[in-house]
């Protein structure tokens, strides 16, 4: 108690530090970022960009410390607005973050040359810095011997080398950092010709405005070097006019002293690096193949590249097929067990209902998700960790480009096959925006595992089973199969043309360019792949779940008001006391003995009459809830809409099941079997939901289904966005409302043009 | 000649890199600068992007990115 004084004195001199990490892509900083905050990092988004905030909050010695996380970047020279955030939020412009009060710049040390470009970029902001070295062990196997005592001398800046992966060297970093005090910043490295400060400075003046702060050397400087950058269109328009005019002319006078831009920052920079690395690091000699050399000749090979490729990508996709599925049934079964549980103690009422059909089916709803995007985001950590991403993409790009993408799109895309959501989720390897965003609009379209229910249930009723080629009497071409196939590839074919809009007319004269790291095979590190796949799966159910949720309680509430449910709750009461009786009965009639026949006959006839009323009961309360659904406000916006409904060939009770369906696809099935009176526990091939689908009437009498109309329904799911968790995620990785409503709306109509021609072609074959 | 054009296996010396544009930048930014020597480990199973060896590392690039680096054989 005596020192309590001296150590709140201590805490409150000194003010909660904030530190940034900076680094090329692949140099592990990642990795670093969870060690340091020890994997709790607050996740969530950057205003007005598609950038995620990761932040740390660690204590270290009584010292509070912020850990930014800033995406992985080869240069400070910004050419979007994503790329402008790690600048903004370095120069203290960005206002979620306050200024960094240091800077960590985490380096691949087996290619130390290129890796000090961005370092050297980041030593003009004239803030603190502490220079990591990652990967050293992977360095010095690889034959790279780096002096890091001598290096730190040579710039006067603290230089650690770390492995990461098994948390070495951390506590150097941690020591390093803590040294660090307030205001202790470097002069910048000034590498430029005095000839370019001059004219930076003139076009400060040129800048400036008696309201605005005068903007930092740093921003300046990016506005003369980067030609067509962020930083140029960013004052093309909040400057005054004749700067644009200004910055011209400072460039070619510039360029007729002999530095031109935007070249002279490569070859200063470039040179301050391998100057200072000569006496410091000893490289293995030029042109020497290496291991991993040998293994890239192997799995970007003519043939057995894309073999090993397929083979791989096939092995991913079943196991998410094999290994989800029993994890599903598991979250299923629990949600069984959950709603039994409720309705055991609760009574038939709006607070069961409210509790079962909205908070029961909407947490289901969320974490059935889960296997899928634990078992993808595993593969995914293990392939980014491991070095194969980005021969994923070396293989693919070429095809990728023919749909107007890059190589980086088809791995998120092929996961969108079993599911949309983590194949979003795993566009976040697409550094350039305009193509991360085409490809999370064009993913919803590919034939998802949700959409096969709708086409099983509606294959199963309409279309025939006729086989045209069999083998050994089994078929093996038959109508139904060709039938499901074009369904599963028609979202795919769809997505070409829409890749192709959204790239060239909405995203015009955006062409991202594929110049990147290939980096060397190494084993990935399981600690690395398991903090991954948890803070994927946490981000995924606490920032997209508690929205999907949400909507799911709203259709709860849209399908369960304003009707008056006392009737059926009744009917309920009653259903469950006989459901005990018979209970009670059956283990009666096991007990009884055989020589009391005529007790024996008593209890049976008890039985016989109970289970009749048991089974009329069922269908009445079926009856009541499809009447109940028809007068919700569901059931009214299914009549509302069935004009619009109607040249698709649908009544109003398809309608329901599309509205219902909104939070899913695969509701429509339950939803149909509500309104058809069948109860809502059903499945696609149910015998009973089958033969009322194919029963059902017009009010005068005409059939609702035939094979049109079947077809007509399959399309419109098969490009739909009926889907609330895919809308979601959009919008969590998106940071916007914006693109989810956009993939809606440009799907929705996809989806009604599509069904609307099957519909009506259809017909004149009928 | 351009860096599209060297065979499998060859060194070569760069001599400019062509154009202002996004991608020349970002080939200078990833260490593409006149005098400094460029190998071609190999390509994509359909030709392209290629893999290159500079300072140190393994660089892809698509054969029209290849195109705006002018280089001299060593």
């Amino acid at each position: 108690m005596i020192n309590t004084p001296a150590v709140l004195q201590n805490t409150v001199q000194q003010k909660k530090m904030t530190i940034a990490i900076i680094g090329n892509p692949n140099t592990g900083k990642s990795t670093l970022f969870n060690q340091l905050s020890g994997g709790h990092a607050h996740i969530g988004n950057f205003p007005g960009v598609t950038v995620e905030k990761k932040v740390g909050s660690v204590t270290w010695e009584g010292r509070q410390i912020d850990l930014v996380d800033l995406p992985g970047t080869y240069s400070l020279a910004p050419r979007s607005i994503d790329e402008m955030l790690a600048v903004d939020v370095l120069l203290g412009r960005q206002k979620s973050v306050p200024r960094p009060d240091a800077i960590i710049c985490i380096a691949d040390a087996s290619n130390l040359e290129r890796n000090l470009y961005l370092f050297s970029q980041i030593l003009d902001l004239s803030i603190p810095v502490v220079l990591v070295l990652n990967m050293c062990d992977l360095a010095r196997s690889r034959g790279v011997i780096i002096d890091a005592q001598a290096l730190s001398q040579k710039l006067n800046i603290p230089v650690i080398c770390t492995e990461a992966h098994h948390g070495k060297g951390l506590k150097e970093l941690k020591a390093a950092i803590l040294k660090i005090e307030a205001g202790a910043a470097h002069p910048p490295l000034a590498l430029f010709p005095n000839a370019f400060y001059s004219e930076r400075n003139l076009l400060r003046e040129k800048l400036q405005t008696p309201q605005e702060q005068a903007a930092p050397d740093f921003l300046v400087d990016r506005l003369l070097l980067d030609v067509g950058g962020y930083v140029e269109s960013y004052f093309e328009h909040h400057a005054k006019n004749g700067l644009m005019d200004h910055l011209h002319e400072a460039r070619s006078r510039l360029k007729a002293a002999g530095f031109a831009v935007p070249a002279m920052e490569a070859r200063l920079r470039y040179g301050w690096s391998r100057e200072l690395l000569q006496d410091v690091v000893q490289h293995p000699p030029d042109h020497r193949v290496t291991a991993s050399d040998k293994i890239d000749r192997w799995l970007t090979h003519r043939i057995f590249g894309f073999l090993f490729f397929f083979l791989l990508m096939f092995f991913v996709f079943q196991s998410v097929f094999t290994w989800a599925g029993p994890a599903m049934d598991l979250i299923e079964a629990g949600q069984g067990l959950v709603d039994a549980a409720v309705e055991s103690v609760i009574p038939p009422g709006p607070l069961r209902s409210l509790l079962v059909d909205g908070v029961s089916a909407g947490v289901g709803g969320v974490l059935i998700f889960l296997p899928q995007i634990v078992i993808l985001y595993f593969f995914i950590a293990v392939l980014e960790d491991s070095g194969y991403m980005a021969r994923a993409a070396f293989i693919m790009d070429r095809l990728m480009r023919s749909l107007g993408l890059s190589g980086k799109s088809f791995i998120p895309l092929m996961s969108s096959f079993a599911c949309a959501v983590p194949g979003i989720m795993a566009t976040r390897v697409i550094e350039n925006r305009h193509e991360r965003l085409t490809t999370i609009l064009v993913a919803p379209l590919m034939s998802c595992s949700a959409r096969w229910p709708v086409y099983t249930l509606f294959i199963a009723a309409f279309i025939p089973n006729i086989a045209y080629l069999s083998i050994a009497n089994s078929p093996v071409v038959t109508l139904q199969g060709m039938v499901l196939f074009a369904m599963s590839s028609i979202g795919a074919l769809i997505a070409i043309p829409v890749a192709w809009f959204l790239k060239r007319v909405c995203f015009k004269g955006d062409v991202a360019p594929f110049v990147m790291e290939l980096p060397g095979y190494k084993w990935p590190s399981p600690r690395n792949v398991i903090f991954r796949v948890y803070n994927r799966a946490k981000s995924f159910v606490v920032k997209a779940g508690t929205l999907i949720f949400m909507t799911s309680i709203l259709i709860w509430a849209a399908g369960y008001f304003p009707g008056d449910h006392s009737e059926q709750f009744q009917v309920q009461n009653r259903i469950e006391t006989v459901d005990v009786s018979l209970e009670t009965l059956e283990g009666q009639i096991a007990a009884a003995e055989e020589d009391t026949a005529a007790a024996l006959k008593e209890l049976q006839t008890q039985k016989d009459v109970l289970t009749q009323e048991q089974s009329e009961l069922n269908e009445k309360q079926n009856l009541l809830s499809s009447q109940l659904v028809e007068n919700s406000f569901l059931g009214k916006a299914g009549h509302w809409i069935a004009p619009v409904v109607k040249p698709l060939g649908w009544d109003w009770k398809i309608g329901v099941g599309v509205i219902a369906s909104f939070p899913a696809r695969e509701v429509i099935i339950s939803t149909l079997g509500t309104i058809y009176s069948l109860g809502g526990d059903i499945s696609e091939d149910d015998e009973g939901l089958i033969g009322s689908v194919r029963a059902a009437t017009w009010p005068d009498g005409s059939k609702v289904f035939n094979i049109p109309v079947a077809i007509s329904i399959m399309v419109f799911f098969a490009l739909c966005a009926q889907c609330a968790a895919t809308l979601m995620v959009i919008r969590r990785e998106t940071n916007s409302w914006f693109w989810p409503v956009v993939s809606f709306t440009y799907m929705t109509t996809l989806a009604y043009v599509g069904a609307f021609i099957s519909y009506q072609v259809g017909m004149l074959f009928i | 000649m351009t860096l599209n054009q060297i065979v499998k296996g060859q060194v070569a010396r760069i001599t400019q890199i062509n154009g202002e544009d996004a991608i020349s930048i970002r080939l200078m930014e990833m260490g593409l600068i006149d005098g400094e020597q460029i190998q071609l480990l190999g390509k994509a199973p359909l030709g392209d992007p290629l893999e290159f060896a500079v300072r140190g590392y393994r660089l892809s690039l698509r054969l029209n990115e290849a195109k705006c680096v002018e280089v001299e054989i060593v």
